[in-house]
């Protein structure tokens, strides 16, 4: 027996009980609100949700595919503006990990899940927490971007009349693996 | 600290659940979930043009844990209180009708982005009615708690001071009460109510004085406002070759037009202030603008109804004075609220002016019978109905363009499908956002009813998430990558609404994107748009 049947052959206990943790961030009574399955009224809950169902299919494959930065800008986009600490936005990615190790207790005490494997799975869960950093970096850098922007905003007008403003193209940091989304 | 998390704490990550009743929940100041309270120059200036309005002015801070509250707040606010059950009808039964069904509960876009229990409308307004029920009510005073009501102390006036300015009045919670409770209206009484103790913020109070005294929110003077006019009329002449018209405080004509003051200083709002004039050179309206009505906001809406009342009146005040017929408005939100809803009783009718008819195309819009003040969308949308416009709507192809309704022309009057047929009249690729996110329906911008400030931006951010997420979907289904909408404040707050939640999405005024369409007697050939960036195929 390896990780990786086991992992797809309780996909959804797994996802259900990584969820269950997620919605547990959230003050009381919007733990039933957040489970409602309606994409408009309830984006946190559906994105969240959308978003772990394929990060765990990413997590099943060898190699990870180009919606692995664009899924996890789904989630921390979401975090990074609630009343979370950075830890508190990003570390729900981490459950996934205890929600494992907690559903084949049972396993990885007789060996029967080889070390091995459960390194791997933890360090690809690891790589998706360093990605999620960035993200959540990024994300915060534009908040206060808007606060900056917004202020300037109000006269740009009259900046452009009196020819004191100055553009430049936007600077571009780049994409790669750290994932504008 | 212990190195470890262990995975069982993990799994018991559930401190976020409240384990206290509500009313033991005291409220938390974080940055960016409140607004900075009004300047103490702001308010003596206030105070003394109201006559008393805008009392126990000090310098205070809501993280503070001394508010320096008058000696007799806990009188001022009873009083005040009662005062306001007993004049307003509405307000009394929206103290008592609400049966707690919880319809509102999640349709609050800061309770949907945030999650904050205070935050849901039946919560919020609770926070008021369970006051008035221990202090007004026989069934609270004997019964306490079991009756849902509690004693007014200081952290109640701070909870109030929280979460009523973290309400936009935006009335999407509204329309799913079963009872029709204005929510705004609690919000609009229990800041009536905070003022009577000094508790308010600057980014509305300032506008407000701004605009008794200058006639606009900015502050800005005549000449000020006519230079940047001015400014605005060489970059048409530039852009068109056509140096269009541009009458201020002129007496005699038909027409006045007032517009938000937002949109003379800042993008993109500029750029629809251009369309007007070009519009209205191009139809040959015989209009003035004026430096004095120079604003279409009312930020009194968000003050008390005093203010509100003021504020309005100086619109019709000029419309008299300068002896016009009627008025139309601009792209503005709130203001539309106001005209819609209150000013019939409050100012009106205005029965010096007339019912307003098109010059151009004949039509009588009976509906401002009492207002005389149109909708700027109404007239395009009927000149256009008629044929009265030359339009090449190719101009716009670079763009595909979905529309979000803002919440007061939407609810508070019904605007709805006069600009959608002006955008559909001047854009090729016309897209809505997904059915539960627009119309009546709705989401807010997160920065309404004097919120748009840059101190709040954490709150507009998860407050946006419900119109980032819809907007965000048509991006990638769609690629949409205009957002046009009829608000000032909207064309304010949208902009890093959209950087953040659907990067890559542009705001555009609606009469931006008609002026870009326009065909202009004697406009030489264009090459750019009203942003002087290339128009598709000049690239």
């Amino acid at each position: 027996m390896t990780l990786a049947p086991l992992l797809a052959q309780h996909r959804e206990q797994i996802l259900d009980r990584w969820f269950d943790l997620i919605v547990r961030t959230y003050p009381g009574l919007s733990a039933v609100f957040l489970k409602k399955n309606h994409r408009w009224g309830n984006p946190v809950g559906t994105n969240i949700h959308g978003a772990i169902e394929k990060l765990f299919d990413e997590l099943l494959q060898p190699e990870a595919s180009n919606d692995l930065a664009p899924l996890l800008d789904a989630v921390v986009r979401i975090r990074a503006v609630q009343d979370y600490r950075p830890s508190e936005a990003v570390a729900i990615l981490l459950f996934v990990k205890h929600v494992v190790r907690e559903r084949f207790a049972a396993e990885i005490e007789s060996g029967r899940i080889p070390a091995k494997e459960l390194h791997e799975f933890d360090n690809k869960v690891d790589t998706m927490m360093l990605i999620a950093f960035d993200i959540y970096t990024k994300c915060r850098n534009t908040v206060m971007e808007n606060r900056l922007e917004d202020f300037k905003r109000n006269f740009t007008g009259l900046m452009r009349k009196h020819k004191i403003i100055v553009e430049y193209p936007k600077f571009d940091s780049g994409t790669s693996e750290s994932g504008d989304g | 600290m212990a190195w470890n998390v262990k995975p069982e704490e993990l799994l018991q990550y559930d401190y976020k659940v409240p384990q206290k009743n509500w009313m033991d929940v005291p409220p938390e100041f974080k940055p960016g979930t409140w607004c900075y309270p009004a300047k103490p120059e702001i308010l003596e200036y206030l105070n003394k043009a109201t006559k008393g309005d805008f009392p126990h002015i000090r310098e205070w801070v809501p993280t503070d844990v001394d508010w320096k509250l008058p000696e007799d707040w806990r009188e001022r606010i009873k009083k005040g209180f009662r005062e306001r059950l007993d004049k307003y009808r509405s307000f009394k039964v929206f103290m008592d009708v609400c049966v707690r069904c919880g319809a509102c509960a999640d349709k609050c876009h800061f309770y949907i982005g945030g999650g904050d229990p205070k935050n849901m409308p039946v919560l919020r307004a609770e926070l008021l009615r369970s006051i008035y029920r221990g202090e007004f009510t026989l069934a609270g005073k004997i019964l306490g708690r079991l009756a849902g009501a509690r004693k007014l102390e200081e952290d109640v006036v701070k909870e109030w001071f929280l979460y009523f300015y973290q309400c936009t009045e935006c009335r999407r919670c509204s329309l799913f009460c079963p009872y029709g409770i204005d929510t705004a209206e609690i919000t609009m009484m229990a800041r009536e109510l905070l003022h009577l103790v000094g508790c308010n913020i600057n980014w509305i109070l300032e506008p407000a004085s701004n605009s008794n005294r200058t006639g606009n929110h900015m502050g800005i003077q005549p000449h000020a406002y006519y230079g940047m006019m001015e400014f605005m009329c060489d970059d048409i002449e530039e852009i068109t070759g056509v140096k269009v018209n541009c009458p201020v405080n002129e007496k005699g004509h038909e027409v006045l037009f007032i517009t938000p003051s937002g949109d003379i200083f800042a993008d993109p709002g500029t750029y629809t202030y251009m369309g007007y004039l070009m519009l209205f050179h191009e139809i040959g309206l015989d209009y003035t603008w004026s430096t004095y009505a120079s604003e279409g906001g009312n930020f009194g809406l968000f003050t008390s109804d005093r203010m509100m009342k003021k504020l309005n009146a100086k619109m019709y005040a000029e419309a008299k004075r300068l002896g016009v017929k009627y008025i139309i408005g601009g792209e503005c939100g709130h203001m539309w609220r106001v005209l819609n809803q209150y000013m019939d009783t409050m100012n009106g009718p205005a029965d010096f002016l007339e019912t307003p008819v098109s010059p151009i195309t004949g039509t009588r819009f009976e509906s401002a019978a009492g207002t005389s003040m149109i909708h700027i969308t109404e007239f395009t949308s009927d000149l256009m109905k008629h044929g009265k416009l030359k339009l090449d709507p190719s101009r716009n192809d670079d763009k595909i363009v979905t529309f979000h309704d803002s919440c007061n022309p939407a609810r508070a009057m019904g605007l709805l499908d006069e600009p959608r047929y002006v955008i559909q009249n001047v854009c090729n690729n016309f897209v809505e956002m997904p059915e539960d996110t627009i119309r009546e329906k709705t989401f807010c911008c997160a920065g309404g009813s004097g919120l748009n400030t840059d101190e709040f931006m954490e709150m507009r951010m998860r407050g946006g998430i419900g119109r980032g997420n819809a907007l965000r979907h048509v991006q990638q289904k769609n690629g949409v990558n205009t957002l046009a909408t009829i608000c000032a404040i909207d064309r304010a707050t949208l902009p890093p609404l959209a950087n953040y939640w659907a990067p890559g999405v542009e705001v555009y005024g609606v009469h931006e994107l008609v002026a870009n369409a326009l065909v202009m007697t004697g406009e030489k050939p264009r090459e750019v748009d009203l942003r002087q960036e290339p128009l598709p195929g000049m690239e």
